[in-house]
């Protein structure tokens, strides 16, 4: 007859081999739910941008602000852009491959690009700039939201170099001083 | 007492190195520029070539443009 002890270990023992069954399954039908809801919730995003384009396709009058939301979905999704920059007389144009960030609560596109090169150059002559962006299709993360290649945006704009640099408040206090005394 | 103000260019950058931080390379530096572009007008178009269009209207477009062409 079993004792007591050895009875109780193979229940400790039936418990963990449960568990250990268990408890992939229950984490790979949450991982399940999860990616179907993400996928119903994607193609409702996706059906409402068609519909809404379809919508203001016919419309001969241009949109007002704020940016339409398809705009803004996929402004935040992309990170590469085409810029085109023209010299000051229109003669050339110049294209670059940049790296962008949207920010939203500004409705502006930041961009960054060394001093020492050619479209910096012709930005200081000519602030008009163009930025052609494409949601291209790549292999992403399941749960991140994929890029369909659906969509081409050509933004026209106006490019600002924003100052820079970190001020000492040594040097802004011998500053008010200095203009203070003239 | 050095206290150091962080002006917008420097606030610019590191939201953008947040977003592409596999490219400090082109953020990053002393001769990096930051660069703004305020949106004037836009134009989605899908595979079906629908189109829409988008603009912030011919008195934003005036100001913008003449902010822009002072900050060089």
């Amino acid at each position: 007859m079993p004792s007591s002890s050895s009875v109780q270990n193979s229940h400790i023992n039936t418990a963990i081999t449960i568990a250990l069954f268990i408890a992939p399954i229950i984490y790979l039908s949450r991982q399940q739910k999860r990616l179907a809801k993400d996928h119903q919730t994607y193609k409702a995003e996706r059906e409402a941008e068609v519909a809404f384009l379809s919508a203001q396709n016919s419309s001969a009058h241009p949109l007002r602000p704020p940016l339409p939301d398809i705009l803004r979905r996929v402004l935040s999704r992309c990170k590469f852009a085409y810029l085109s920059t023209v010299d000051a007389a229109c003669n050339s144009s110049h294209l670059s491959l940049m790296r962008f960030t949207y920010v939203a609560s500004e409705e502006v596109i930041i961009m960054s690009t060394n001093r020492k090169t050619k479209k910096y150059d012709m930005l200081e002559k000519q602030s008009g700039v163009a930025l052609l962006i494409h949601n291209f299709q790549e292999v992403s993360p399941p749960t991140s939201p994929k890029l369909t290649g659906e969509y081409s945006i050509t933004l026209n704009g106006s490019c600002s170099v924003v100052k820079d640099g970190k001020f000492d408040i040594m040097d802004v206090c011998l500053l008010l001083l200095y203009t203070k005394s003239v | 007492m050095y206290i150091t103000i962080v002006v917008l260019a420097e606030k610019y950058r590191d939201l953008h190195l947040s977003n592409n931080p596999e490219y400090p390379q082109f953020i990053v530096g002393p001769d990096i520029a930051m660069l703004r572009v305020d949106v004037l007008s836009a134009r989605i178009c899908n595979i079906n070539d629908e189109v829409i269009k988008w603009n912030v209207g011919s008195e934003a477009t005036k100001k913008l443009t003449s902010q822009a062409s002072q900050q060089f």
